[in-house]
């Protein structure tokens, strides 16, 4: 890898939060930096998703994240402008105009600030991938610098991926960097025709994936029960929380198996219904973790919104196979891919296909082991970052 | 290690979850009526223009069919029958050729015996019958049409880019075509699918 290449990551908010595009965005910096490529991190002020996105929570300036430079920016004042944009959206579909389309985007967590302190550093030669097409300073950021910042847009089939602003966006993209094969299908499928080349041959690098375990980190969880599934993530109704839970019961029901489901993760903790069958340990060590995924049964996640999944292969890491949805595209891709995971559609699918894992034991740990072989063959960092890299350092 | 396959594993468990079920919660899938679903009708409609039988025609009312739609019509309009097959084969000779041009082929079928006797109106016709039996004389035909075509090649230019637009159209439609009855076909391929897995499961009930 050459070293002369310079990297600044864009991302709305680093450091607090470790929503899936944070995450990346996390860990292409450390990687990088861990491998001698100068790595900066632009960020707003703004702590996390959850909080008021045109508050600054911390003063403009720079800060030592996880051993990166990392420096924050002012978020813009344009509260109004999203909600009006936002609340046709919801309510008024039919009074969305071209304005509110843009202000969807750019009038959400943005800051001009930070897009002109890039200017400079753009000037100097550093290569800058911003991320995700979701957040209005990732349009702001590409459509401020055009041809020059290349994007990570972590694509989901959802209403505001077929906007003008994207395609725009993509337009002025440098380089493409998909997380999913099944997200290139789809980028290909709506902006192939009006994108072109760019859209088409951009690389599939996804999301490094490895175990990290500080050795003197003990297991503190022990009362774990001696069947159980688990979920892993945040608590929420965007992860299709509540459809577990009532399949989970449903499984329950019908069978007569000791099986409980267990949650780990933050979120929103009343989705739990608080009977014996379910287990929420919220916030959970590394060793916690890796533990409760080992001896799991399967991962179920039924989230239809994913554009890459890192607990999938967090689970196969651990060998333990995986139960997603078979309307999440690119779950059930990965799942197939692998070899190493169930896709029920409804809820007697769903039945069956945990009978399934819990009575076949020898191909369960088959899928586990297949799980494994595919995140190591494809997800390492070093698999990751080379094929940015290569891109990248294209001249 | 064991040999397995999810997409395998996953059929197996979508029979097993129908079969779960009591045989009258089983749901038949509702089967199309037509091949083309209502809102391909449109898109497959403009393919067929009726061609209307009058008393007086223009010619742009023949030329803006083409080959055998365009014989079909002409002997229709003008001889007021359908097309005998060796007819048909020496026009579309002449026509697929580039000896004669579709207006030339007006000329010569209005003009002929039968023609003559049915006597159709068609606008402009007799300017267009000076042209053609004037070209038709040896030699004199020939530097004849020479000299037409040069000051017609404006014109011809214009059509030139009008039929390479609408060749493009045309490819463009038949890929709509092919796509459109390519999702027809795996919707009935899905359908008989579930419906021979249903049977299959009623006979195992049974």
């Amino acid at each position: 890898m050459k070293n002369q290449t310079k990297i600044i990551i864009v991302t709305p908010w680093f450091g607090e939060f470790a929503g899936g595009a944070e995450v990346l965005a996390k860990s292409l910096a450390i990687e990088f930096n861990h491998r001698g490529i100068k790595t900066l991190v632009f960020t707003t002020c703004c702590k996390s998703p959850y909080a008021d996105w045109w508050h600054n929570d911390f003063e403009e300036g720079e800060y030592n994240i996880y051993g990166l430079k990392t420096f924050r920016f002012y978020v813009n004042d344009t509260k109004e402008a999203y909600e009006d944009a936002l609340g046709h959206f919801i309510h008024h579909k039919d009074q969305m105009t071209e304005e509110r389309y843009r202000n969807f985007f750019v009038a959400g967590i943005n800051s001009d600030n930070l897009v002109k302190a890039l200017s400079a550093y753009i000037d100097d030669g550093f290569e800058v991938i911003a991320m995700p097409y979701y957040q209005g300073l990732t349009h702001s950021v590409v459509n401020a610098y055009p041809g020059k910042v290349s994007i990570t847009p972590c694509f989901h089939d959802e209403e505001p991926f077929y906007w003008k602003p994207v395609e725009a966006m993509l337009k002025n993209a440098k380089h493409i960097f998909y997380n999913a094969y099944e997200e290139k299908k789809l980028t290909i499928k709506n902006y192939g025709h009006a994108i072109g080349r760019k859209v088409v041959e951009a690389v599939i690098p996804g999301v490094g994936v490895e175990q990290v375990l500080n050795k003197n980190e003990i297991i503190t969880i022990t009362d774990t029960p001696q069947d159980y599934f688990i979920y892993m993530g945040r608590k929420e109704e965007g992860k299709n929380v509540s459809l577990l839970v009532k399949w989970f019961e449903k499984y329950k029901q019908k069978n007569s198996s000791n099986a409980k489901l267990v949650f780990i993760g933050g979120g929103d903790a009343s989705l739990i219904p608080e009977t014996n069958d379910f287990i929420d340990f919220s916030y959970v060590s590394e060793a916690d973790k890796q533990n409760l995924l080992k001896n799991a049964i399967a991962l179920i996640n039924l989230s239809e919104n994913e554009s890459f999944s890192i607990v999938l292969m967090e689970s196969w890491l651990c060998e333990t196979p995986v139960v997603v949805h078979a309307s999440c595209k690119v779950t059930k891709g990965h799942a197939i891919r692998a070899n190493a995971g169930l896709y029920p559609q409804d809820e007697d699918e769903f039945i069956e296909c945990l009978n399934y894992l819990h009575v076949n034991k020898n191909e369960a740990i088959q899928m586990g082991i297949n799980g494994l072989t595919y995140v190591k063959d494809n997800y390492t960092h070093d698999e990751v970052l080379e094929k940015y890299l290569t891109v990248l350092e294209q001249a | 290690m064991v040999e397995l396959s999810v997409t395998e594993i996953m059929k197996k468990i979508k029979y097993e979850s129908e079969k779960q079920k009591d045989i009258s919660e089983i749901q038949i899938p509702p089967m199309t009526d037509d091949l083309f679903a209502e809102e391909y009708k449109d898109i497959i409609k403009h393919k067929n223009i009726i061609f209307e039988i009058k008393d007086t025609y223009e010619y742009s009312d023949f030329t803006k069919y083409h080959d055998i739609e365009f014989m079909t019509n002409l002997y229709k309009a003008i001889l007021k029958r359908e097309p005998d097959q060796q007819g048909m084969t020496h026009y579309l000779n002449l026509l697929r050729s580039g000896k004669k041009s579709k207006s030339e082929i007006i000329s010569i079928v209005r003009y002929s015996q039968e023609g003559k006797r049915i006597r159709v109106n068609i606008l402009g016709i007799n300017k267009r019958y000076i042209y053609t039996a004037l070209s038709s004389i040896p030699i004199f035909g020939y530097l004849f049409r020479l000299l037409v075509t040069f000051f017609r090649l404006p014109i011809l230019l214009q059509r030139l880019n009008s039929y390479e637009n609408y060749v493009i159209q045309e490819s463009k439609f038949n890929y709509e075509n092919c796509l459109l009855l390519e999702a027809e076909l795996n919707l009935k391929i899905k359908e008989l699918k579930k419906v021979k897995t249903i049977l299959k499961m009623i006979k195992d009930k049974i």
